[in-house]
């Protein structure tokens, strides 16, 4: 498998959320703003190469009885640097995402990834398949906040998109907004690519 | 795994993860020291523009600012108005907020027990110290999306201008659901699933407001 195909397979064809459902919380939980979803997604993505490149580069000393503290472990730390970057870089941003940064090293794409990739291929292609698997949960969460803030707030970015005359759908900044929108995208998806049903 | 007789030991599993955990706390430690300054920063302006939220109100009303424009001119509404107190006059961390000489509110940073662990609040009073001009929470360890709440700004908002305590007696507070609106100034709506939370803010405010009142009354005699 080239480079290409890993990165292109972790982030769609295997897509970690519509394809295997995982990382729902997160999505549910910070797609009501573009800028949250996307420092989410950047922050998810960074922890998620770093530990699988790391995890990959170790995996021929690691004792197998041990394998999910050591992975656990190693994800734990580029999560926890990520947190300490954004209270110190974007507190506003930090304290938006609140325990969603540190509940990363329980998102089941990370463990997910490191038991499915990174233990059994080498790293730089860990490496690659963890930027994969990591863009495409922030694409996931790009699309469903493009909708939430839009609808829910007449804002993309922050900016002022829909004019004085549109009435937010307070339904878009809560939680079940992203479960409609989720199923919508995973059935949409299934129907178009996988042939499903 | 390459083969070893070393790797084989049984030994080897406890070793690998000492090793490992050696290397990611030193990576942790000092990614942490890099970063320090900046968190202080950021911490400390945070703390500083909660005081000013909460006398902005105030300040507002005599200055003919808006409140948002007393807050958005921080850092130089917070040297101007708001002055630290000398450590020793009050058992807890004490500001005091002027306009043009005149006092208008003390702000105390005040502490109590959650249903985790410590809270920590800002609370502006009034000149006897007995009524709550604002409360922001600052730092506490509740159940996020249940005692956690009580850092919203309804929750909060409940004790503006309320009388804590009477004659340095604590005002017996009741608790009414969330939705219900309160009928006396005694009523205060709790979160809804956190009536242990909700009720350690209030003893929260009520202990240490009398505490403060009491070391007042001391300097006085």
């Amino acid at each position: 498998m080239t480079k290409k195909d890993v990165f292109l397979n972790g982030a769609f064809r295997e897509n970690s959320v519509w394809k295997q459902i995982l990382g729902i919380c997160s999505t549910l939980a910070v797609t009501n703003l573009m800028l949250n979803s996307l420092i989410m997604g950047l922050g998810l993505t960074f922890a998620l190469a770093l530990s699988s490149f790391t995890i990959s580069l170790i995996r021929n000393y690691t004792p197998r009885s041990v394998r999910m503290i050591a992975q656990t472990l190693i994800i734990a730390a580029y999560v926890i640097i990520v947190d300490i970057v954004l209270k110190a870089q974007l507190p506003e941003i930090s304290k938006q995402l609140g325990p969603y940064v540190g509940l990363i090293i329980t998102n089941c794409i990370l463990m997910g990834r490191a038991e499915a990739f990174a233990s059994k291929y080498p790293p730089i292609d860990s490496l690659v398949d963890g930027i994969g698997a990591g863009a495409g949960y922030t694409l996931v969460l790009m699309l469903i906040s493009f909708f939430r803030e839009l609808f829910g707030f007449g804002t993309l970015f922050g900016v002022q998109v829909l004019g004085g005359w549109w009435t937010d759908w307070s339904i878009m900044a809560m939680a079940p907004s992203a479960f409609f929108l989720l199923a919508l995208l995973i059935w949409i998806i299934n129907k178009k690519y996988y042939k499903v049903g | 795994m390459p083969e070893s007789a070393w790797l084989e030991k049984p030994a080897y599993p406890v070793v690998f993860v000492i090793l490992l955990s050696l290397v990611f706390v030193g990576v942790l430690a000092l990614v942490y020291r890099l970063n320090e300054p900046g968190i202080q920063k950021q911490t400390q302006e945070a703390y500083e523009r909660a005081i000013l939220g909460l006398c902005a109100d105030s300040l507002a009303a005599l200055s003919g600012k808006t409140a948002g424009q007393i807050q958005a001119e921080y850092p130089r509404s917070f040297n101007e108005y708001v002055r630290a107190l000398p450590a020793g006059n009050y058992p807890r961390k004490a500001f005091e907020v002027r306009y043009g000489g005149r006092l208008l509110a003390y702000i105390f940073d005040i502490t109590g027990k959650g249903l985790w662990g410590t809270m920590r609040a800002l609370a502006a009073t009034d000149q006897g110290k007995t009524t709550v001009l604002g409360v922001n929470i600052y730092e506490q360890m509740e159940t996020p999306g249940l005692g956690a709440r009580i850092g919203e700004d309804w929750f909060t908002g409940q004790f503006k201008r309320k009388a804590i305590l009477v004659n340095g007696v604590p005002v017996k507070f009741t608790l009414i659901p969330e939705g219900q609106a309160p009928g006396d100034p005694t009523q205060v709506r709790q979160v809804t699933g956190a009536t242990i939370t909700s009720n350690a803010v209030i003893k929260m405010l009520q202990t240490e407001l009398a505490l403060i009142g009491e070391s007042a009354a001391e300097v006085k005699q």
